[in-house]
Parts: C-alpha cells; sequence; structure tokens
C-alpha cells in the first residue's frame, strides 16, 4: 500500500516522515526543506499487522496547481502515480491557510486521512478544535498528531485508519463546495476560488475558537519586531552568526578539538612505534604521513564543525533563519535576487550540493540560474576546515576569521548577483511572501541528530576521497619523473612539483606562488577539505601536532613558519580557496539545476575570476597596509584582474544594450 | 624489501582498495560525493 504524505510547506511532512519510518531526513523549521519525494517503509512499532506499507514524503505545496518545481512533484506524484490512501498533514495552528489544498485534495477520488499536525503548539496557545466536525465537514477521518513527540503523537491511530480505508477501496467522496470540475477560463478558476474560500472560512467558523484573535500582536510578533526588523535585524545577524563561531572555533569547539587531535596523535604514534625502524622510510612515510596524517588532519576539525553545526542547527529549528531571509530580503532584491535565494544559501553553509539543489524552488529561471551560481560561495562543511586551519595558524583562532568569511560571502553574492543581471539584461523582479514558522525552543535531540549524521558523512568522506587523494599526493611528492625517490632537500624536483608549479606562477600575485599551495588548491576542486590534507601531506603538518596547544594543528608559530607565507598571503589564499568554484560534485550539483552548459560554464569562470580577483586584492592591500610597499607580482597580476575585470564589463555593457533593445520593442509592440 | 614493509603496502593498499571500492558504489547508487548522499535520486538523506 502506497501512501502519500502530503500537505502545505512547514506542516511538518518530513517530521512526521521520520517519525513513521524512523529514517532522520533533514527537517527545518521554515518552508522549502524538502524539494523531492523521498520514500520508506513504515516502522515496525506502528505497523503490528506487518502490512506492505510504502510512505512517500512529498514536498510542500500550497495548491495543486504548481507554482514551483518542487509543488509540480506533489502534484505529478498525487494524480499520475495514484497512492492508495493520502494523509493530508494540515498545520493545526493555522487550519484556514491549510485547507485551501485540503479541498482540492478531497476532489480527486483518492481516500484522505487528516493528520492535525504541531497540536501541542495550538494546545499552548489555548486554541482549540472540534475534530468530529471538521471531519464531518470535510467527509473524511481527522487525528490529532504531535510528530515531535515520541509517545502519544497518535501516529498508532492514524495509521490504523490509513489502513483500513485503504484497504476498503472505497472513493473518496469530496465535500459539497459547488466548484465546478472542468473550469477553464480565469474568470471560473477566480470564481472557484471564491466558493473554495467562503467553504473554508464557514468550516473554519464553525470548528476552532481562538484565545488570542489573530488581529493581536502576539509575544512572537513582538520579538519579530526586533529581530526581522530592516535595520536591527542586521547586526542581530551578526551578532549571532559571531556567537557561533566563537562558540565553536574558540570557547567549547577547541576543547573537543584538543582532545580529539590527541588521539589521532596516539595512533599515528602507535602505528609508527609499531611499525619501529625496520620499515622502509618510504612505505612508512606513505602510511603515517600519507593517510593517517593527512585524513588525521583533516579528521582533526571534526570537533569544530559538530559544534558549529549543532549550533546553526538549534538556530535553524528555532525558526531564526527564516527571519534572516526577511531581514536580507531587501538587499537582495535590490540585486535581482529575493529572498527565496537566501534559503538555499543557509542550506549551503552545511553542504553546497543540497543547497544548490534547493534553488528548485525560485520559479525566475534567471534567479535560479545565479542563485545555483552563487551559493557555493557560502562557506560550506567541508570549507570550514580550511577556514579553522588558518584563523588558528595565522590569527590565533581569532572567531572573526570564520564571522568575516560568513559575511564576505553573503557581499560576494551581492556585488555577484549586481554582475549578472546586467550581463543578463535581465531586470525583472519578483516578490517574496514566507510564511514565517512560529519561533519555539530548539530540540537537542533533533540537532544532536542533525550533527551525527553530519559527522558520519565528514567521516565516511576522510576515510574515501580524502584517503585517496592523500595517498596519491603522497606518492605523487616522494617520486620524481624518472620514478626515484625525490631527495628530501630537492622536493621541488617530484612529480606533483612538476604538476603544481606551472600553476603557482598565477598564483604569486596572490601571495602563495607555492607549488605546494597550488598542489592543494587543485585537489580541493575533488573534496575542499583535500586542502587541509594536501597541506598536511606537503608539508607534513602532521609532526607538529601538539596537544597542549589549543591550535588544532599545534604550534601555529611553527606551523605558520613552515607554510613560509604572510598572514596576508594566508587570508588571501583562504579567500581564493572560499571563492573559486566549489567541489565537482557541486558543479554537478549546479549543472543540473542551470540545465545550460552555456549558465554552467559561464559560472565556473565567474567564481574563478572572482576567486582571483578578491585574493589579489586582499593580498596586495593587505601587504600595502602591513608593509608599505606592494605585494610580489603586482604587475603580472595587476594584467590578469585587468582582463578579468575588462571582460565583465564588456559582458555588462553588452547586457545592458541587449536589455535596452527588447524595452525598446517591447514599447513598440506596445 | 623487508616483511614489515610488504605489510604496510598491503594494508596501504587494501586501505585505498576499500575507499575507492565505496566511492563507486556510492556513484552506481547516484550519489555525487560519499560520505552522505543528500544528492541522491534514490536514496536521498541528510548530507554533511
Amino acid at each position: 500500500m502506497k501512501i502519500a504524505l502530503a500537505g502545505n510547506p512547514n506542516s511538518g511532512k518530513t517530521t512526521m516522515f521520520n517519525a513513521i519510518t524512523g529514517k532522520i531526513e533533514h527537517v527545518g523549521n521554515w518552508p522549502g526543506v524538502t524539494v523531492e519525494k523521498k520514500e520508506g517503509d513504515v516502522k515496525q512499532s506502528l505497523n503490528p499487522r506487518n502490512e506492505d506499507l510504502v510512505v512517500v514524503d512529498l514536498p510542500g505545496a500550497y495548491s495543486m496547481s504548481p507554482y514551483t518545481s518542487e509543488e509540480s512533484v506533489t502534484r505529478d506524484f498525487v494524480q499520475n502515480e495514484k497512492p492508495d490512501v493520502i494523509i493530508n498533514i494540515v498545520d493545526s495552528t493555522n487550519i484556514s491557510r491549510s485547507l485551501y489544498f485540503t479541498t482540492q485534495l478531497l476532489e480527486l477520488g483518492i481516500p484522505v486521512v487528516i493528520a492535525l499536525n504541531k497540536s501541542d503548539l495550538t494546545d499552548k496557545k489555548g486554541n482549540t478544535i472540534d475534530v468530529p466536525a471538521l471531519s464531518d465537514a470535510l467527509k473524511c477521518p481527522v487525528f490529532v498528531t504531535v510528530s515531535t513527540e515520541s509517545a502519544n503523537n497518535g501516529l498508532l491511530e492514524l495509521l490504523d485508519a490509513v489502513i483500513t480505508l485503504g484497504k476498503s477501496n472505497k472513493k473518496q467522496v469530496a465535500p459539497n463546495i459547488g466548484v465546478a470540475k472542468n473550469a477553464s477560463t480565469k474568470e471560473e478558476f477566480e470564481k472557484a476560488d471564491k466558493k473554495r474560500y467562503a467553504f473554508i472560512n464557514d468550516v473554519v467558523t464553525d470548528v476552532e475558537r481562538r484565545k488570542v484573535s489573530s488581529e493581536k500582536q502576539t509575544v512572537q510578533d513582538k520579538a519579530d519586531r526586533i529581530i526581522a526588523h530592516k535595520w536591527l535585524g542586521i547586526p542581530i545577524f551578526v551578532a549571532i552568526i559571531w556567537l557561533v563561531f566563537s562558540i565553536s572555533q574558540t570557547w567549547v569547539g577547541p576543547l573537543f578539538a584538543d582532545i580529539f587531535v590527541g588521539w589521532i596523535d596516539k595512533v599515528y604514534e602507535s602505528v609508527a612505534s609499531l611499525l619501529g625502524e625496520d620499515v622502509n622510510p618510504i612505505v612508512g612515510a606513505l602510511l603515517l604521513d600519507g593517510i593517517i596524517g593527512g585524513v588525521g588532519a583533516v579528521i582533526g576539525f571534526l570537533p569544530l564543525i559538530m559544534v558549529l553545526f549543532f549550533c546553526l542547527a538549534l538556530l535553524e529549528d528555532s525558526g531564526y533563519m527564516a527571519r534572516v531571509a526577511i531581514v536580507l530580503d531587501r538587499f537582495f532584491k535590490k540585486v535581482g535576487l529575493s529572498g527565496r535565494s537566501i534559503i538555499p544559501m543557509i542550506i549551503g553553509t552545511g553542504c553546497g550540493i543540497p543547497g544548490v539543489m534547493a534553488t528548485r524552488t525560485i520559479k525566475n529561471e534567471r534567479q535560479r540560474r545565479t542563485t545555483a551560481m552563487l551559493t557555493p560561495f557560502m562557506p560550506c562543511g567541508a570549507k570550514l576546515p580550511i577556514i579553522a586551519l588558518f584563523a588558528g595558524v595565522f590569527f590565533g583562532d581569532n572567531s572573526w576569521v570564520g564571522t568575516s568569511m560568513y559575511f564576505l560571502g553573503i557581499i560576494v553574492i551581492i556585488i555577484s548577483a549586481l554582475i549578472i543581471r546586467r550581463i543578463t539584461g535581465d531586470y525583472s523582479k519578483s516578490y517574496f511572501i514566507m510564511e514565517l514558522p512560529e519561533y519555539r525552543w530548539p530540540s537537542i535531540k533533533r540537532a544532536s541528530i542533525s550533527v551525527l549524521m553530519r559527522a558520519k558523512a565528514f567521516i565516511i568522506k576522510a576515510g574515501t576521497i580524502i584517503l585517496v587523494c592523500n595517498a596519491a599526493v603522497q606518492i605523487l611528492q616522494t617520486f620524481d619523473w624518472q620514478f626515484q625517490v625525490v631527495a628530501e632537500t630537492a622536493p621541488e624536483t617530484s612529480i606533483l612539483a612538476g604538476i603544481a608549479s606551472p600553476l603557482a606562477i598565477l598564483f604569486i600575485p596572490l601571495g602563495f606562488g607555492l607549488w605546494q599551495f597550488a598542489a592543494a588548491a587543485v585537489t580541493g576542486f575533488i573534496a575542499k577539505e583535500n586542502v587541509v590534507g594536501t597541506l598536511a601531506v606537503c608539508f607534513s603538518i602532521t609532526n607538529f601536532i601538539d596537544v597542549e596547544e589549543l591550535a588544532l594543528v599545534g604550534g601555529s608559530a611553527e606551523v605558520s613558519a613552515i607554510f613560509g607565507i604572510s598572514a596576508v598571503a594566508a587570508l588571501s589564499y583562504l579567500v581564493f580557496n572560499l571563492f573559486t568554484p566549489p567541489c565537482f560534485a557541486a558543479i554537478g550539483a549546479m549543472r543540473s539545476e542551470m540545465e545550460s552548459s552555456k549558465w554552467l560554464w559561464g559560472a565556473v569562470g565567474f567564481q574563478m575570476g572572482m576567486g582571483y580577483v578578491i585574493a589579489f586584492i586582499v593580498y596586495q592591500i593587505g601587504t600595502l597596509i602591513t608593509t608599505g610597499t606592494l605585494g610580489e607580482g603586482f604587475i603580472g597580476g595587476l594584467i590578469a584582474v585587468a582582463i578579468i575585470v575588462g571582460y565583465v564589463v564588456y559582458l555588462m555593457r553588452k547586457g545592458s544594450k541587449s536589455a535596452q533593445i527588447s524595452a525598446g520593442m517591447q514599447a513598440v509592440k506596445a | 624489501m623487508s616483511t614489515v614493509d610488504f605489510i604496510v603496502i598491503a594494508v596501504v593498499a587494501a586501505l585505498i582498495a576499500l575507499a575507492i571500492v565505496k566511492i563507486v558504489r556510492d556513484k552506481k547508487k547516484g550519489v555525487k560525493c560519499s560520505g552522505c548522499s543528500g544528492c541522491s535520486d534514490k536514496h536521498p538523506h541528510k548530507c554533511g
């Protein structure tokens, strides 16, 4: 039996899906988290009779007439794949809004069972819903549910009714709303909508009793007047992100990291002592420096990342991140995007791939493609080890480094969006309307599960892609082109140095024209964590692990000396890695969402140019400020930057001209 | 080359082989990057 979970965005479908199947899909206290359908079997405790039950979690939809692509997923599934029963999840705190979609589902003929979800919040507000009356009015069973509770959540009763209804093969009888079934003109649709809303209004008036009138300002409304305020909202956002980075990078994170790095160090030492003196130094180095050291250097950042994601998960669950979308909407609107573009970017701080995938909630094609192009500019989880490494080694673990990178990402996105709008010549505007989720106390359990899943993913990635890359890097730097072992005094003769050195020349104006940094930047395209892994292997950083130091890789002064670059060059390298194209997997996601080779290659070229220009500016201006002279390779870099900027300006002018021509043609037509 | 060398090479080779097998299996499942399957159409779940 196939059971579909359908309902409005942020009604709690995925939370119910997780509760029914025992899975741990990503949930968020805001609309638009689910963009694809997901399937799972009903867990044993809710299926005592061992029925063959498959549950499908569908993206949220407000109606059967899709506005965005994920709404089409829901409409297409319900209409074409004909589930046996639909569980319509209705947010009990706002039934008047939810029932529009419900009335449309009831007209499909497929049995519908309504789950009045979030009933705990309704109780808290002191509101009541007459469930039998609602069931009578809608001619379908209605159950009260609380998906976030592990017991007494109403799900057993709900599924029992679903199974009974599914087996009965009865067709759903729709309530008599008086809507014409074959409406085709705009007037007919408007007439139908009016009747539907009138019916919903009558039902809500009959069944719902609100303790506080919706016109009255609640505590939540008052909080929003400050938190989502157009000016106050910005410093609040900066302060919160600074606090998150301080907790994760300076206060709590390093405490765990210290212990964790100690364990890695012990593993390294144990294996080293096990191998003893008998092992060939090259073979030993492959295992110790290449695999244990390289992977260990990346995994060493796991506690910091876990603490950071724990804080972000709490913020997301509290409903705050939805307010961020509102606060930033007005800036994004000015550059041709909207608050809708912010949601993929916030998701992208976890991983760029789901962030890029979330752009499909954007209907406007140019905005969707622009957002997919710019989402990877937000520092994702894979880039965090790079930030943490450089913040620890060069900037004394200053939490402002991470915070600055977060906001620099937002600023670069805004500037880039402005440029892209001029290049495309598309000045269309869109409006962002989002139903703000209620504030709630974030669940420690949900945040912990989310973080553990991320940690598992991080470890698997370190044990697969990063392990293979580090082993390859170790081998490539051990041998020269004649497959002779490279002398310790001449590492520049290695195959790796041979491959990376030509690229390193390009990086001289950026302050890091060393082959090791070039090699790390290249392996970073496979997975961004590789930047840290490759640097660890190339510089044998793991030899400097000192658990007494809070700096993750320990002995920060020693490490910075080994790196052989200035703090300004380190910052330049950091921004270069943040703003150049993301990993290949994220580029693949961009290709899927953009559906255009021209846009994809344009995006990769744009990201490459943007990363280079910002790194050049950071290094040259930073060097001028700190030393009084310009950095090395200024003239060459300036020529490269002038070519990049010149080409972008040419494209922008071309775009503006074509926009003027098309505007003129439209005026003539009119 | 001593016996220890051969053992170490075998361990390294095994680790790399296991990692590659995992990566290839994940690719077949539609997972774009090993570690999570947030991007997989067939087995989507939390991405790291």
